[in-house]
């Protein structure tokens, strides 16, 4: 299903034929909760490296400091068929395993340890390869290592620093073995993804509504209340945060904190060192909702814009699921396809950097997303990247659009409950985010907490399930007959739409029916 | 429901995925998987019986078959089988397990033992 585009310059064939091959593949679930489904690449994708790197309307440009190709040498397997006679190393350096898809290979070596990846890696050209491939030794890191370590240029090179300190790594050096006659669109896809910059085509569309100035009103009857996303301009002129927070400030006021970036804690210039170095398909980010109590200074330094201020959630205090977060991440870092959890509102404002938004309405599901039918889990292809390359172009033909666009420094948007999303950093960013609770989506959240399978959705807190109980019970005492008030409106409004909706079946004009006996 | 691939497959008269011993030894396993469930020692027990003396193909096989019909507790199982037969090995044996030679350049693999140097300690005698 995945049609990759092949790396053209002017010279190569732009004749691709349709001809696509579809793997059945099923990923295990490895440490996410999200089952990855994961289909190759059309057999026609080829890409040379001889070749210059024109600007090319069909080609992909590559990061500037990205190797030209892949690392050793990993070729997609159209180009073995284009080489008559060649001989595919992958398969004669695997043996009985060379049956296996690349995703179960990596699975059965996902399970050794990194000694056995190692001495693995001197098996046969295949082993080298696929020991080598970077996820493997990400996982090792982030599993065995969260009590820290010191990113190293890459992931193995990271692992092998902290566990074997003692060993120079640099000296005995990367062997940077190139292997020839290695054929594999799985490896050489996550090269690719892993390397690519944003096409400029894929950030032309903005088509959000953009408001500045506007009342609260405003923005609750014409945007809350409709569910509408929208940009909100100007209205972060005030903060301080605006004017203070690089990257220097921020190493000033809290480089030994720690805060949470993916599945561990990293000290801020730990973070950065990993940011300044990774090349990877998904990088982490720092995503931390402790912040402000990790460095007040920090929560002083910004503050709710007027039109979100209503917080219905603080009258849970300190047991409220978590409400607000600083996110900094490097180019390409992001999140895939989602729903904010809970059926909560929210806003994103980005102090630096560039953030490309998608969103598609709660009833639009997007291109290449599989929720599961409870929506505990969400499928979704492995990177932002790879979904703008292969499911993006879908949205043009789609009667129902997203909303597209490119947030910058000092804006905020809006994402109304319920909208799926997908977000990627343009360059390196640094934001605040919350979610929130209005009187607009509160019976929508106590319907969501109420669920029988809660306590797998609703996230953010500990007590999961009696947190439906305990809000409730919280909004009734700050807030009494607020809950009541929000049904009655709600069944009003309902039995008004079933009104209509009779009226317009009815013939209007012929006089009221009368039995006439 | 674990096996939607199940009926497919046997709804399919032609079909090449799944071979007939491997689906018996597959098939049965979500059944016994429900009447020791309580008991993972006795599952372990059964499981290593079951796939003593099974050679690197068959395992091969086993993994492709419990992928197509998409059991996760079984491939889990068949993955955990190969990685737990080549731990901690030499790389002799390893090349021996899956019936595959060095086709290294002359001076690569030295090179890459260099590199790896690190992870030769501890590794079984053969």
């Amino acid at each position: 299903m995945l049609s990759c585009k092949s790396l053209l310059s002017q010279t190569i064939n732009k004749k691709r034929k349709k001809n696509k091959s579809k793997n059945k593949n099923k990923n295990k679930n490895s440490n996410t909760r999200v089952s990855k489904k994961h289909n190759l690449v059309s057999k026609t994708q080829t890409y040379e490296e001889e070749e210059e790197e024109e600007d090319c309307e069909e080609g992909f440009n590559l990061k500037t400091s990205a190797a030209p190709s892949h690392t050793h040498g990993v070729q997609p397997l159209g180009n073995l068929y284009i080489n008559p006679g060649s001989i595919n190393s992958r398969n004669t350096g695997l043996g009985s395993l060379q049956t296996l898809t690349d995703e179960l290979v990596l699975d059965i070596l996902g399970l050794l340890g990194g000694t056995h990846l190692g001495v693995l890696a001197t098996v046969s050209k295949s082993f080298y390869v696929f020991t080598n491939h970077e996820p493997l030794w990400r996982n090792l890191v982030l599993e065995n290592l969260n009590a820290g370590f010191l990113y190293n240029g890459s992931w193995k090179s990271t692992y092998v620093a902290a566990c074997y300190p003692s060993f120079d790594v640099s000296s005995a050096g990367v062997s940077g073995l190139r292997v020839r006659d290695f054929y594999s669109d799985y490896l050489f896809q996550s090269w690719l993804c892993a390397n690519l910059e944003m096409k400029p085509e894929w950030l032309q569309r903005d088509n959000i509504i953009r408001r500045k100035g506007i009342s609260v009103e405003d923005f609750v009857l014409n945007f809350e209340e409709l569910n509408k996303p929208v940009l909100l301009e100007g209205c972060l002129d005030n903060w301080v945060a605006l004017q203070n927070w690089d990257r220097d400030y921020l190493l000033q006021l809290c480089s030994d904190v720690q805060f949470a970036v993916g599945p561990v804690d990293m000290k801020l210039q730990e973070y950065f060192r990993y940011s300044d170095q990774v090349r990877e398909e998904r990088p982490l980010y720092l995503f931390d909702p402790k912040f402000a109590e990790k460095v007040p200074k920090l929560g002083s330094e910004y503050e709710v814009p007027v039109y979100f201020r209503e917080d219905l959630f603080s009258v849970l205090g300190n047991e409220r699921p978590d409400y607000r977060w600083i996110i900094m991440g490097p180019a390409g870092s992001g999140s895939s396809f989602h729903i904010d959890p809970n059926s909560t509102s929210a806003w994103n404002a980005v102090i630096r950097g560039s953030k490309k938004w998608i969103l598609f309405p709660p009833d639009v599901v997007p291109p290449g997303v599989h929720p599961s039918p409870d929506g505990a889990e969400v499928a979704c292809p492995v990177s932002i990247i790879e979904w703008f390359m292969n499911f993006y172009g879908a949205t043009k033909n789609w009667e129902k659009k997203p909303i597209e666009c490119i947030c910058k420094a000092g804006e905020v948007i809006f994402v109304p409950n319920g909208w799926w999303h997908l977000v990627i950093n343009l360059e390196e960013s640094i934001a605040i985010t919350q979610n929130f609770v209005s009187r607009r989506n509160l019976l929508n959240v106590l319907d969501f907490l109420k669920r029988p399978n809660a306590n797998a959705l609703v996230s953010g807190t500990r007590d999961r399930v009696n947190l439906h109980d305990k809000f409730k019970n919280a909004i009734e005492t700050s807030f009494p007959g607020t809950i009541d008030q929000l049904v009655q409106k709600a069944e009003e409004k309902k039995a008004q739409q079933k009104q209509s909706f009779w009226d317009s079946v009815t013939d209007s004009k012929v006089g009221a029916f009368k039995f006439s006996f | 429901m674990k096996f939607c691939t199940v009926k497919q497959y046997f709804d399919d008269e032609n079909n090449n995925n799944v071979t007939n011993g491997i689906a018996t030894t597959v098939i049965p396993l979500p059944n016994k998987h429900l009447k020791i469930k309580a008991n993972n020692k006795e599952m372990e027990q059964y499981e290593q019986e079951l796939l003593r003396n099974v050679m690197p193909q068959e395992l091969t096989k086993l993994i492709l078959a419990a992928n197509y019909l998409n059991f996760k507790e079984a491939l889990d199982f068949f993955c955990r089988t190969v990685a737990n037969a080549i731990q901690n090995k030499s790389v002799d044996y390893v090349r021996k397990f899956f019936g595959l030679e060095s086709d290294f350049e002359p001076g690569e693999e030295e090179k890459l033992c260099k590199e790896f140097a690190w992870s030769f300690e501890g590794v079984d005698e053969d």
